[in-house]
């Protein structure tokens, strides 16, 4: 199953842990299951305050997965 | 809290750098592997190259250490490299920080990020198209010398602190940033609110007491 790697910071929402082996065919798949485990942070992935990365790459709902396939999330808040 | 030093480059890391380049469609990047590759060997320097700042915190970040990963430790990247967001305009802008895993720290976002004064652009757009840019450029930097960030500035490390500081009150607070213009912790938009700022070498008073109580945990 792909895994959801969370940063360290944003973990205590998600009881500490760091990653998450869910299920899904596409990167939405997963951020469905994911939003049952962790409902805030799946919102702010909605909202563009959260962007999601496969492997190296910038993903889209629509982004296809294989089950070795890790996702990124990837807070947007930046200074400067 | 550790610091490490930098993890040597293997060829792999030269790819996906080129990846992380803005604006450039996978199937071009191969174009740029072989710069990347001097780049990261220290044969070259590329400046104001801009790239995806979120690309390019997970190329940390699959890059740290099985021990670095967990909710009580904050990985901090410091990088020459001039990371973009997409700013509300829809158009990518540089920063000088991004508050991801690992945190990332941009020293070229510091002298491209915050904009210079009015100025020096009014200077520069006077003479654009006219052949006469890179002299009113450099009149410009004369007009203005000191009161913005450039490569190699002296003050680099020094205006480099208060950034740092931003992301570990990210860590252990959840806000980086002070509203109060000599903070350390203010979000600067100008060169001259970051220089002011952080060569005052002062948080407020909410912040000092909050660093401090850090400190002691």
């Amino acid at each position: 199953m792909p895994i959801v790697r969370i940063p360290n910071v944003l973990s205590g929402q998600v009881g500490g842990r760091v990653c998450l082996e869910l299920p899904g065919a596409t990167v939405a798949d997963v951020l469905d299951a994911f939003a049952a485990e962790a409902p805030e942070l799946a919102r702010a992935v909605a909202g563009g305050g959260i962007r999601v990365f496969v492997g190296e790459r910038a993903a889209a709902p629509e982004t296809a997965l294989s089950p070795d396939d890790e996702l990124f999330l990837v807070p947007s808040l930046a200074g400067g | 809290m550790s610091v490490a030093g930098p993890v040597p480059p293997s060829p792999d890391d030269a790819a996906s750098f080129a990846r992380a380049r803005l604006g450039v469609e996978a199937d071009a990047s191969s174009r740029f592997v072989g710069v990347e590759g001097s780049r990261l060997s220290g044969r070259a320097t590329l400046r104001g190259v801009p790239y995806d700042a979120g690309a390019l915190a997970v190329i940390y970040w699959r890059r740290l250490p099985e021990a670095a990963l967990g909710a009580g430790v904050m990985n901090l990247v410091v990088t020459d490299r001039l990371m973009t967001t997409q700013g509300e305009d829809g158009r990518p802008h540089a920063r000088v920080n991004l508050m991801a895993e690992p945190y990332v720290l941009s020293t070229s976002g510091l002298v491209e990020g915050p904009a210079r004064p009015r100025g020096y652009y009014i200077a520069r757009r006077a003479t654009a198209g006219t052949g006469l840019e890179a002299l009113a450029e450099a009149d410009a930097k004369v007009e203005h010398a000191g009161s913005f960030l450039e490569y190699d500035d002296p003050r680099m490390s020094r205006v480099a602190i208060g950034p740092a500081l931003q992301c570990v009150f990210h860590f252990a607070t959840g806000e980086p940033f002070c509203d109060e213009a000599g903070c350390m912790l203010y979000n600067a938009h100008w060169q001259e609110e970051l220089l002011a700022a952080q060569l005052g070498d002062r948080l407020c008073e909410r912040h000092a007491k909050a660093l401090e109580e850090m400190s002691c945990r």
